[in-house]
């Protein structure tokens, strides 16, 4: 646990350094790459190293630990074809805030991490396995329209992005939902189970997505308006769903101290 | 009048601004469920007006974050019926054409299974039964009348969890397998009973709820099985609306409808 | 504004949906909505024509009747219990004590622990009386001897005895709950119980009580410095602790100190990773152990030398404090106004000077003589 809570806070350590060096003017920001690949494939062992230590079963609470490395993915994919110095798409800004938004998950996991629950047997089923995927995947699509939600309050002609990174990401999201209520009526035969308090800001974060979605398809406010409201899903996902996966706080120096 | 109604009622505004309210109410419900989920859980026993009128009733402070949201859904619910049906019918009168048709109507698709998923939930709350106090020991079976079903248990035949890898699960049962007799309209078959992979028959789901021992020799001795005998007939409904909808959401993605609507 | 029509629909759905959450809230707020109805955690009592409904931690529906009344329609035969009951097998030490705080100590006619671990003088008399017998273990009773004392109603928190007790025509009461109980459900359990009597008054009272001693603390604890405590124990690599929705953990939050495991939430003694108990033990001040005395819990070096794993943590140094409940601890649940106290008295000493304890053991670093 201590080793994989380590290998995170380097994630996080090389998310800062591509932040600052994606925030570099001119073609110093060049240099963002390099940490964020690596950060990427951090992630990457860290997502392995808690499916390792709880499979067959569904490691618990960790939802919003295990996207960063999809998000740095996704949002490469959503960068393509535009120059990350000189955009009028506004590729700059939009890179810096998907470094943004990985850091802030990965930093809520390094500092309040919630990897203490051992592992339910329950979890062993696939649509458990489905609603944590799936969920990952549409947290990552989100943050992705997200950051061009930014570019574009910036003034960039980045709308077509933000609509299509956010009709694939409600499209996970709700695959996540239904995956869990596979589970749900599988593991306990009934349409939703109340023990897990975090459903509804699950349910209720869908919801808001599909109101934001009738916003655009509806063309009922401004793009600036559209925007924001990108943007703010974001931040909704951070605070609503990531925070039933973020517990007490803890000294990651403390924790790297014990790994030694 | 009833004109009125039905133009006022097929506003966007209002599924905009209903959703936008749910997603609040929603966030508050976390707050109130995270610390009272005594009194929300029984709901799945008891169903929901029985529900209302005990735990409901009887705790209206924390539980009012829960009937706003039924009369939000039932807004909601209302508004996309209406406005989902008055898009249909003009698509289906302009007279597209038929390949085009399907990725037309696709969003509509997802609201329609929206609709029905919410009517498979309320029907689930509304009339199925549940029982949560069933257990079994080897040897013991005990019937339904109703459904004409007797589940005889057995024992286990446990995959045990080897290793460290995971935290705590050396020597600790993963699968176990319990092993079950069903007794089903004069008929009698072997099922193999686990978390996750419930057996139906006669109309009820048998689901595991818990087991003992959970290893080898643990269990302080007890060896058992406890279920949740459950008849949900609208299970289907619902589980028919989430097809729709991830069909409606393929049809979506691959239609050319989804380029052609990308906001600038 | 560009979208007025918008705004006029989002102000009148907000106030709608604000009028309606009042109007719920409002409906019986102040007074006990329905007295018919009332939820103590999980557990539920409803008042209906002719009996008592109650639904038990299993979810299981059961009717209370008077003696001699007729069975209300829809229950199965051992699903009724003519009330008052007055054998009653209890497999928990605390339904004994709820048992003792209602005045219907007399009415138990089996236990799942032998004589010899009672230290209750009303359960011990039973004994020597005849009228209370050991039915065997919780794990393995011996239902031919449960039989022969001829319960009313048997008091469980095993639902696998129901089926063979089904058969033997005995009711089950299940008196525990996946989730752990919280304070309140905790301290209310006793008027769950009290119908089972016709004993509600009592049961009352005993709240009263108990709330009156939680209001002391209260008054007592208020602006005092807070101490971090933590509440479990690790046993061969697994490591079980109360979370922070259980009864301990509410009442250590209350008593103005800060709980370490208040972020965790579950059953009754839930299992963590033993990283995290080592983390929070770090932090801690007091240690309370589930242990007593005769399971290694004689000393702060016995403890270590029975869980190596926990002898780094802070209340095992000369810094911190560690407590392990006395025999009898468990069986006093007619005395939980006193636990309250003494557990507010451990966290806050200088608001207690002069309480001499009676339900827990302060650990001294090394054993008398050791």
């Amino acid at each position: 646990m201590e080793t994989s809570r380590l290998v995170l806070a380097i994630e996080a350590l090389l998310l800062l350094f591509a932040l600052i060096a994606a925030s570099l003017p001119g073609r110093a920001n060049r240099a963002a790459a390099a940490p964020w690949l690596l950060a990427a494939a951090a992630g990457v062992v860290y997502a392995g190293m808690r499916y390792r230590a709880s499979w067959p079963m569904t490691p618990m609470f960790a939802g919003s630990v295990l996207h960063p490395p999809l998000l740095a993915v996704l949002g490469a994919l959503s960068l393509r074809g535009s120059d990350p110095q000189n955009d009028p798409g506004g590729a700059p800004v939009a890179r810096r805030w998907l470094i943004a938004f990985g850091l802030a998950a990965t930093l809520a996991g390094v500092f309040f991490p919630k990897d203490f629950y051992l592992p339910m047997i329950k979890t062993t089923s696939p649509y458990a396995h489905g609603a944590l995927l799936f969920g990952s995947l549409a947290r990552a699509c989100l943050f992705v329209a997200g950051a061009w939600g930014c570019a574009a309050l910036r003034g960039h002609d980045a709308m077509p992005r933000v609509f299509r990174w956010m009709v694939w990401g409600f499209g996970f999201w709700t695959l996540s939902l239904f995956s869990g209520e596979m589970w749900s009526y599988t593991g306990w035969g009934v349409p939703m189970v109340w023990e897990d308090a975090s459903t509804l800001t699950a349910i209720g974060t869908w919801l808001f997505y599909v109101g934001v979605i009738h916003l655009y398809l509806g063309g009922l406010s401004s793009r600036r308006t559209r925007a924001a409201m990108s943007v703010l899903g974001a931040v909704l996902i951070l605070a609503l769903n990531g925070g039933p996966d973020m517990g007490p706080f803890v000294d990651p120096l403390a924790v790297a101290g014990g790994a030694r | 009048m009833m004109l009125r109604a039905w133009h006022s009622l097929r506003s966007i505004r209002l599924t905009v601004a209903l959703c936008f309210l749910l997603a609040a109410d929603l966030a508050l419900g976390y707050l109130s469920l995270r610390e009272n989920l005594e009194i929300f859980e029984p709901m799945s026993r008891t169903g929901l007006l029985e529900w209302i009128d005990t735990y409901g009733a009887a705790n209206p402070r924390h539980a009012a974050w829960f009937f706003a949201m039924l009369a939000l859904l039932g807004c909601l619910a209302v508004n996309t019926f209406v406005c989902t049906t008055d898009r249909v019918l003009y698509i289906l009168a302009r007279g597209h054409a038929r390949r085009e048709l399907p990725f037309r109507l696709a969003p509509h698709l997802m609201h329609y299974a929206v609709l029905v998923i919410l009517a498979g939930y309320l029907c689930s709350y509304l009339f199925s039964t549940s029982d949560t106090g069933r257990a079994l020991r080897p040897g013991e079976r005990f019937s339904l009348p109703g459904a004409g079903v007797t589940v005889a248990f057995h024992g286990f035949r446990a995959e045990v969890f080897r290793g460290d890898r995971v935290d705590a699960f050396d020597g600790y049962v993963i699968r176990p397998n319990a092993q079950m007799t069903i007794g089903d309209g004069g008929k009698e078959y072997s099922a193999v009973l686990n978390f996750n992979e419930p057996i139906r028959a006669g109309g009820v789901g048998i689901h595991l709820n818990d087991f003992q021992p959970r290893r080898s020799g643990g269990g302080a001795g007890h060896n058992y099985i406890r279920l949740i005998v459950r008849r949900d007939p609208s299970a289907v409904v619902y589980r028919l609306g989430m097809a729709m909808f991830v069909l409606g959401l393929a049809l979506y993605f691959h239609g050319r409808n989804f380029r052609k609507k990308e906001v600038a | 504004m560009k979208n007025p029509a918008w705004l006029k629909c989002l102000v009148r759905l907000t106030v709608l949906t604000t009028l309606l959450g009042a109007l719920a809230a409002c409906q019986n707020d102040g007074q006990k909505p329905k007295q018919s109805f009332m939820n103590i955690g999980e557990f539920s009592v409803s008042r209906k024509s002719g009996h008592i409904e109650v639904r038990d931690g299993a979810g299981r529906r059961l009717a209370l009747v008077p003696r001699g009344a007729k069975a209300p329609e829809g229950f199965g035969p051992t699903d009724v219990i003519e009330v008052p009951a007055r054998r009653v097998i209890a497999y928990r030490a605390f339904e004994v004590g709820i048992l003792a705080a209602l005045g219907v100590p007399e009415t138990l006619v089996g236990v799942t622990e032998p004589k010899e671990k009672w230290t209750r003088d009303d359960v011990r008399r039973g004994f020597e009386e005849g009228r209370i017998a050991y039915v065997g273990p919780s794990t393995a009773i011996d239902f031919e001897r449960v039989k022969t004392q001829r319960p009313d109603v048997v008091m469980t928190w095993d639902p696998s005895i129901i089926p063979m007790m089904d058969s033997l025509g005995i009711p089950v009461v299940v008196t525990t709950t996946p989730i752990a109980t919280c304070l309140n459900t905790h301290m209310r359990f006793v008027e769950f119980i009290a119908p089972f009597f016709g004993r509600e008054n009592e049961g009352k009272a005993y709240f009263k009580k108990v709330a009156a001693a939680l209001q002391d603390i209260r008054d007592r604890t208020r602006g005092l410095p807070k101490p971090r405590a933590m509440w479990g124990d690790i046993y061969e690599k697994r490591v079980l602790v109360e979370p922070g929705n259980a009864w301990v953990a509410e009442l250590i939050g209350l008593a103005q100190s800060d709980y370490l495991f208040d972020d965790v939430y579950g059953a009754s003694c839930i299992e963590i990773s033993t990283e995290r108990f080592i983390h929070s033990g770090k932090e801690a001040d007091i240690y309370f152990t589930y242990r007593t005395a005769r399971r290694g819990a004689s000393s702060k070096a016995a403890l270590a030398r029975t869980n190596p794993l926990i002898a780094g943590i802070r209340p095992l140094g000369p810094e911190g404090r560690v407590y392990a409940p006395k025999p009898h601890y468990a069986q006093s649940a007619d005395r939980l106004d006193e636990i309250l106290t003494e557990i507010s008295a451990i966290l806050h000493p200088r608001a207690y000077p002069g309480h001499r304890m009676s339900f827990f053991v302060e650990l001294p670093d090394v054993d008398p003589g050791g």
